[in-house]
């Protein structure tokens, strides 16, 4: 009798240490999966104020459209630094606005940014430049922040399995990832909860707290479609339940894995007008 | 209406016989009523908000909501700091300040995510660590934290630092004085800016999971345009008063680290210190004031009676009044302000005349001979129906403040007409009782009559034998006390009302001389129409009323903060940080872009300046502190300007609305309400207690002229606040309808006495002479008490309150006077005998029987 306990103990406990192992090994596969080594492809934000009304939130004000494209390509060993160019088409005031983007996987290493105003006519650079602070900007004044669309460094949080559930009829892990103290200085959230689909390795749902450790935004992925063989969630949806604001951003366009020329990533594309429509009415030639 | 009376006679009267009957009984019902109310007291919660001024449905609190629904709450703390050792650049003063600033931004990094932290409610740190400083070379722009990690290292770079911010055009005074001897962190807080959803009550869970339970429906078909009605709905979330102290005492105790005192001295002010000071100080204020006076009113009752009884018996009445007033104020819980002082005083000077005029009265009796019977009984058949009635015609008067649209001026008015009322109930059914059980034997040393009653008897002839000339020196006092009456002002300031040598005095006195003032006023843009906000045109007009209110004479603007600074400062950042380009680009597309970078740079600041589709806006003033008087004429400045340089923008934009609004603000539309509910609940109060002496006395005579005595009193005291310049606000305005349910007390008193002894003597100089010995002496002394107990009050913390307590003392002395002299001269003078017809409406009850 003494023994099956022993061994019914050993059994829990080594499942506990598997368990807990598993965390950062689910996050690991979610962050290797294959996300194309280019994108070419045209995004719509739809933001807008929502209210409450007959228990559905609806939205308070005529929603605001953001139509931009959005390139994007790869670099590095591993392919974690990246560099993209997203370029406003509406609302039409801002057409031409551009933005270009390098990310580096190196810890500390800051990304690099560039603007482009067609009214000012010059490339300026954008130094946010202090470590030790969240970030403040928004993407394109849609709920998405800056830190939302940097690409993720694995190393940055420890990681806990809470349990699993169905989320929208997908068999998921509910993981919970807390910033490690040099990121948490300097993250916008103080804990983040991620639905992962066990089969899929894919991130359905997050829900993100805030400095205050209150509930503050959650992030949802859907729409999820194989494009060249690699699974794109087409519609990823934030809503910012504190300042009651949701962003919708949908790929209305987009191909992975077709030949972008590393020259179209650089400010010429910004200020040179023929290049850009030039290049860009070619890449868009090959989206489905 | 005189049957009534007479049946009232005898039904108290025969009181004391019925009560001895079912003695244990009674005995039983008040101390279980006395038990299960005293519980609730504990219950009773302080709000010094200015949410607790108004009642839910006042339409210009309703606007300020509005308001806050589009651009967010805004309970901010602000803290000021001084550096010791004079300069806030200094190596220790910027460490000191980083540490603070660290600590009240990453206090989580240390809690678990379940832990709840007094930090919690602070959403936003804004101070020289932090701000965004936009500056710009050579096409890179920066933005940057101001000091951030960089702390300067030398004399260089601390000028360097120095020179940033000063030279900045929004940072001085709100974040650091001129001479760099004291910075400001602004503290946001979620305060009262949680936004419910009136019909919210049905919430489908839809895909809600275990990790995830709140997951909400959303419908993104239909929308609601921006400009119907939609935020009508929505209220806010009212916070937990107990956060207050919770949130300020964690600051408290941060601010007062040794390593941060060292280099600073923090001062706090804000909605939320000031709710926790309230908190705290009132009940202290209270406690303090409330054993003083008790402790008069045992000393002036021994002095007056001389007995243990008659000490302890009156003391026990207004004890016990005073558990059911609070008792029944904790179970309503409704939320209490300053305004309680006064609510528990007026109970407890109820509570005192009730149960001094039945102990007065039955030590008269016993006086002339009567055994202990034959006295209560006496006394309960006389002072048991004046009590009656004063009673009742002070509940009412004090009822009628409940129609005023002032919060706690309503509050005051319901409750202390219930706890008058409580002080009735329990002086005639337990006075009795107590009298049974152990009453004061009148003694032969008390033959010699008090200097006062001395006095009294001395000059108890006055008014019956000069009746013309008393008439005619309370006519020329009641002239000169008018013209003061001319001269008073009303004014309310929320931070005047503080004695100086308070430490919260102090921090606002520190805001208002070396910063950007403690007081705070918005106003609201609406021009209906999307992109509103990114022409340029606007934003010019803007500007201009920008500067017009900063170069406001007589009410000092010391900031304002607008979409338009952060246009003129992005565009400068634009272009390369050049000084010329520090303005509105004129060019919609230029204007659109600079506020495209704005937006993307930082979305959460934009959204406090402007609606997410531009159509509205908001200025945020930063002033001196200001009177209400001043707040209100600035306001009418304000509109004024609008009116005549916004009209082309309005026929661009039709149906713009563009309104002052704001904390001082509403303060000031609060004083146009004391005003007028004022003079209304003054009139009101007025028109109720005649009506009722009309009926009381069935005499229209006596009713017309019983009104007269009670007006002086009001018009001595605001005729020397007048003379004073001591203002009528919250507080002294309530003088009023007190002073009106007190004083009116001793007219009834005297009058009844005086009705009885004319039925009794018919001739008028003799039942005049006879009441004032009998009920003069319960006068005299209730008015003593009294007036010694109000003028405990100047001890308060509290401007207001000290005023109230000292001109209400003044008030009950006047109304004294009036009561002894001109009441009989007036009766005299105008032979009241009770023997003219009755009022009409009488007359039809009387022939009725």
């Amino acid at each position: 009798m003494k023994k099956i306990i022993y061994i019914m103990a050993l059994l829990i406990l080594s499942a506990a240490i598997s368990y807990g192992q598993s965390a950062k090994g689910i996050m690991r596969r979610v962050d290797n999966r294959d996300d194309g080594k280019t994108a070419i492809s045209r995004i719509s934000l739809t933001t807008y104020r929502y209210i409450k009304k007959d228990g559905k939130n609806v939205p308070a004000e005529k929603p605001r459209v953001k139509i931009m494209d959005y390139i994007k390509k790869d670099y590095g060993p591993k392919e974690k630094d990246h560099k993209s160019i997203s370029i406003i088409l509406e609302p039409k005031r801002d057409r031409g606005i551009s933005f270009l983007q390098y990310d580096y996987e190196e810890v500390g290493k800051d990304t690099d940014q560039w603007m482009y105003l067609t009214a000012l006519g010059k490339v300026k650079r954008l130094v946010a430049g202090n470590d030790s602070e969240p970030k403040t900007g928004s993407f394109f004044g849609s709920e998405f922040n800056y830190e939302d669309m940097e690409s993720y460094n694995i190393d940055d949080y420890t990681y806990k399995i809470l349990g699993d559930e169905q989320y929208k009829n997908n068999d998921c892990w509910v993981i919970e990832a807390t910033p490690v103290l040099r990121k948490a200085i300097k993250s916008n959230y103080s804990r983040e909860m991620m639905w992962v689909d066990k089969k899929r390795d894919l991130i359905l749902k997050i829900v993100l707290f805030n400095r205050n450790g209150k509930k503050f935004k959650k992030i949802y992925y859907s729409n999820i479609e194989v494009i060249e063989g690699i699974l794109v969630p087409r519609k990823i949806v934030v809503n910012n339940i504190i300042a009651k604001r949701r962003t919708i951003m949908v790929y209305e366009k987009i191909s992975l894995n077709r030949p972008v020329e590393d020259s179209y990533l650089t400010q010429r594309t910004m200020t040179d007008k023929g290049f850009r429509e030039r290049k860009l009415k070619e890449y868009q030639n090959t989206i489905m | 209406m005189g049957k009534f009376v007479k049946g009232l006679n005898g039904f108290f009267e025969s009181l004391p016989g019925k009560l001895r009957k079912r003695k244990w009984m009674v005995l039983a019902i008040f101390i279980a009523i006395t038990v299960v109310l005293g519980a609730e007291a504990s219950k009773i919660i302080m709000d010094n908000s200015l949410d607790s001024f108004f009642k839910k449905d006042d339409p210009v609190k309703k606007e300020y909501d509005k308001f806050r629904t589009v651009f967010g709450g805004d309970e901010y703390i602000y803290v000021v700091y001084k550096a010791k050792d004079g300069d806030i650049f200094s190596d220790n003063s910027v460490k000191a300040l980083k540490g603070f600033y660290d600590e009240i931004t990453n206090y989580r990094l240390n809690l678990k995510p379940t832990d709840k932290s007094p930090f919690d409610h602070i959403v936003e740190v804004k101070s020289l660590i932090n701000l965004k400083f936009l500056e710009a070379s050579k096409d890179t722009l920066y933005s940057r934290s101001l000091i951030g990690d960089n702390i300067p290292e030398n004399e260089v770079e601390r000028e360097a630092l120095r020179n940033k911010a000063l030279n900045h055009p929004d940072y001085p005074y709100l974040y650091l004085s001129k001479d760099s001897k004291y910075g400001g962190i602004l503290l946001r807080t979620d305060f009262n800016s949680e936004v419910v959803y009136e019909d919210s009550k049905t919430e489908p869970k839809n895909q809600s999971g275990l990790f995830d339970e709140d997951e909400e429906e959303f419908s993104e078909g239909l929308y609601y345009s921006t400009t119907n009605n939609l935020t009508d709905h929505l209220t806010f979330k009212e916070t937990e008063i107990a956060e207050y102290p919770y949130l300020v005492s964690a600051l408290r105790k941060l601010m007062q680290k040794e390593e941060y005192t060292d280099a600073l001295e923090f001062h706090a002010v804000g909605t939320p210190v000031m709710m926790d000071f309230f908190g705290d100080a009132v009940m202290k204020d209270l406690g303090k004031i409330m054993g003083l006076v008790l402790l008069i009113i045992i000393v002036m009752l021994w002095f007056l009676f001389r007995s243990f009884s008659a000490v302890v018996w009156p003391v026990s009445i207004v004890v016990i009044t005073l558990l059911w007033a609070t008792g029944i104020i904790g179970w309503s819980g409704i939320h209490m302000s300053i305004m309680f002082q006064i609510i528990i005083f007026m109970i407890l000077a109820v509570g005192v005349a009730d149960s001094v005029h039945i102990m007065s009265g039955y030590l008269f009796f016993r006086n002339q001979g009567y055994n202990h019977d034959k006295a209560l009984k006496s006394v309960m058949r006389k002072s048991g129906v004046a009590c009656f009635l004063t009673s009742t015609t002070t509940a009412i008067g004090l009822m009628s403040l409940s129609l005023v649209p002032i919060k706690p001026i309503a509050v005051f008015g319901i409750f202390s007409s219930l706890g008058v009322f409580a002080a009735f109930i329990i002086t005639v059914f337990l006075m009795p009782l107590m009298l049974d059980l152990w009453n004061p034997i009148p003694k032969k040393t008390n033959k010699k009559k008090l200097l006062i009653q001395r006095l009294i008897r001395k000059t108890e002839n006055t008014g019956s034998q000069k009746p013309r000339t008393v008439i005619i020196v309370f006519t020329v006092l009641g002239i000169f006390f008018f013209a003061g009456l001319m001269n008073l002002r009303i004014d309310s300031n929320d931070i005047e009302v503080f004695k100086e040598g308070l430490p919260i005095k102090h921090s606002y006195n520190i805001v208002n001389e070396h910063m950007a003032g403690s007081g705070n006023m918005e106003i609201s843009i609406n021009f209906k129409k999307e992109n509103a906000l990114k022409d340029p045109t606007v934003l010019n007009e803007m500007e201009k009323l920008q500067d017009y209110l900063l170069s406001f004479e007589w009410l000092e603007v010391v900031k304002t903060a607008s979409l338009v600074n952060v246009v003129k400062d992005s565009y400068k950042a634009l272009n390369n940080s050049d000084e010329k380009f520090y303005a509105i680009p004129q060019d919609p597309e230029m204007l659109s872009q600079t506020l495209f970078l704005f937006e993307n740079a930082n979305n959460e600041d934009r959204k406090r300046l402007v609606t997410d589709d531009y159509s509205r806006a908001r200025i945020g003033l930063n002033t001196i502190n200001a009177g209400s008087i001043q707040a209100l004429a600035f306001q009418e400045n304000v509109q004024t300007y609008i009116d005549i340089n916004f009209s082309g923008l309005k026929e661009k934009y039709p149906g713009c609305e563009i309104i002052l609004t704001g904390n001082n603000a509403l303060i000031a539309i609060m004083l146009d309400y004391i005003s007028w509910s004022q003079i209304k609940s003054f009139g009101l109060s007025l028109l109720v207690i005649s009506v009722i002496l009309f009926l009381v006395f069935s005499n229209f005579k006596a009713g017309a002229i019983a009104i007269i005595p009670n007006v002086f009193p009001i018009l001595t005291t605001f005729g020397i606040m007048g003379f004073l310049d001591i203002p009528l606000d919250m507080d002294t305005l309530l003088i009023a309808p007190v002073i009106i349910g007190l004083a009116v007390d001793d007219t009834i008193h005297f009058l009844t006495h005086y009705k009885l002894e004319m039925e009794k003597y018919a001739d008028i100089k003799k039942a005049v002479v006879n009441s004032i010995r009998e009920a003069g002496q319960a006068i005299c002394f209730t008015s003593i008490i009294l007036a010694s107990g109000f003028s405990m009050f100047f001890l308060s913390f509290h401007n207001g309150l000290s005023h109230f307590g000292i001109f209400s003392a003044i008030a009950i002395l006047t109304a004294f006077i009036a009561d002894i002299y001109l009441l009989p001269a007036l009766c005299v003078f105008f032979e009241v005998d009770f023997n003219e017809a009755p009022v009409k409406s009488d007359h039809a009850i009387a022939t009725n029987y």
